[in-house]
């Protein structure tokens, strides 16, 4: 079984470590970082609860392998503390019971954060077409779409 | 799920990656963006003794646009063609099929060559890029040991479902399409059950008036995409019977249920065509 040593920012610390070629990204960073924000959903793509920053963009953890990240920059859930976009996120999400079981959240947020940031005018049809790829099995996705139209109707005001 | 073990490349240069295939002793796969591989080899439906990634080739993700031609590197990202940072010779066709594939996330990984070679009959670009008569470059190594190209047709280069002309010791290297004319019209319709899904049926359509061009593209069918050349009275004609009767007629291998979804995606694409026509006059 084939050890590579990998280096890659995460989080804004360049680190350098052996893994095995076959590590994915989400398995790296939860089982080897310990950064537990990043969940496992259906490891083949489809839910979303893994999505993550991968050169600021977003990106699924789950099907990404970690040596493919060598030399580049990922940002998990962790790093997102004192983004501003991310506040606004977390509070209308819990101003607008977006979240349940809490599992898919993390994701949601990576996914609401693109939306924000990248489609300031966003209407509730588009946000929730973006939205797809991220499954939640408890809200029924409506304080989830409400939380993130707040945030693009507050951006817009401002 | 946890993907077999295998072992890991990541080559800088075309020559070095198909050196590295070439002197590999087992089973290897070159891997573009991933977002196919990365499911299958979770899944163990791929079990590869190596990985050759591609995504440090630089040349690949390059585009080039030169006389009426677009040449497009195998490994630029539908979120590139999305977003218009490929520039746009189809009058809207391309970012608006990169914009429906799968979710943003996927689209930021995954590549337009990538997609051409897993050849899922449902993909869009197998599609898209048998309607635009896209030619792909394969390259290989020649037995001096220097790279060697050949070019292949989209419409040649799927042989089946997730079955294409590319040899084990080939890489797609690049995609080149021809600009539109000021005139050409198109449509593009798919059904999925859900935004972002693999679609159940894929209805392409393009018209240029001023070159005698009317083609029509049937995808995801149970095998490479349906291509009807000849297509200038279906594109004139919305009826369903006539549509039904014609997809059969060049072969459509479907059942009530599938037929219906191709009969329905059809029309819609071609009342796209219409519509531009309103808005135009």
């Amino acid at each position: 079984m084939q050890t590579i040593t990998l280096s890659l920012s995460v989080n804004g610390q360049i680190l350098d470590r052996q893994i095995q070629a076959r590590t994915s990204l989400a398995d790296f960073l939860r089982e080897d970082l310990l950064l537990t924000g990043t969940n496992l959903g259906c490891e083949h793509g489809v839910c979303g609860a893994c999505t993550l920053q991968i050169e600021g963009t977003p990106a699924r953890s789950c099907i990404t392998l970690a040596a493919s990240c060598e030399s580049k920059k990922v940002r998990t859930i962790e790093d997102f503390q004192n983004d501003d976009t991310m506040s606004a996120l977390r509070e209308a999400f819990s101003k607008e019971h977006a979240l349940q079981c809490g599992y898919c959240t993390p994701g949601m947020l990576m996914t609401a954060h693109d939306i924000v940031n990248r489609i300031a005018l966003a209407d509730e049809a588009r946000v929730r077409k973006e939205l797809a790829g991220n499954l939640c099995r408890c809200t029924g996705y409506s304080g989830i779409v409400k939380a993130i139209l707040s945030v693009l109707h507050a951006r817009r005001q401002a | 799920m946890k993907s077999a073990a295998f072992d890991f490349e990541l080559p800088t240069q075309l020559l070095q990656a198909l050196t590295l295939q070439s002197q590999s002793p087992h089973h290897s796969k070159f891997l573009g963006g991933g977002q196919s591989m990365g499911p299958m080899l979770n899944l163990r439906l791929a079990q590869p003794d190596q990985l050759i990634s591609l995504q440090r080739l630089a040349e690949l993700k390059s585009h080039r646009l030169h006389d009426a031609k677009l040449s497009l590197g195998a490994l630029i990202t539908h979120a590139k063609i999305e977003d218009k940072v490929v520039p746009d010779v189809t009058h809207g066709l391309l970012p608006f099929v990169a914009a429906n594939i799968a979710y943003r996330a996927i689209r930021n990984q995954g590549t337009l060559g990538g997609s051409l070679c897993h050849a899922d009959p449902a993909a869009d670009w197998v599609s898209t890029m048998m309607l635009l008569n896209a030619t792909l470059e394969l390259a290989r190594l020649d037995a001096s040991g220097s790279v060697q190209t050949r070019q292949v047709l989209a419409s040649d280069f799927m042989l089946g479902a997730f079955t294409t002309q590319l040899q084990e010791d080939e890489i797609l290297n690049r995609i080149t399409i021809t600009a539109f004319p000021a005139d050409a019209q198109w449509g593009y319709y798919k059904i999925c059950q859900k935004p972002g899904e693999f679609a159940q049926s894929i209805a392409a359509v393009l018209q240029i008036q001023s070159l005698g061009l009317y083609r029509m593209v049937v995808g995801a069918t149970s095998s490479t995409p349906l291509l009807i050349d000849d297509a200038k009275t279906l594109l004139n004609d919305c009826n369903k019977n006539t549509i039904q009767s014609s997809l059969l007629h060049h072969g459509l291998e479907a059942d009530a249920f599938e037929l219906q979804n191709h009969v329905v995606a059809v029309a819609r694409a071609i009342q796209m065509i219409k519509s531009q026509d309103q808005i135009q006059r």
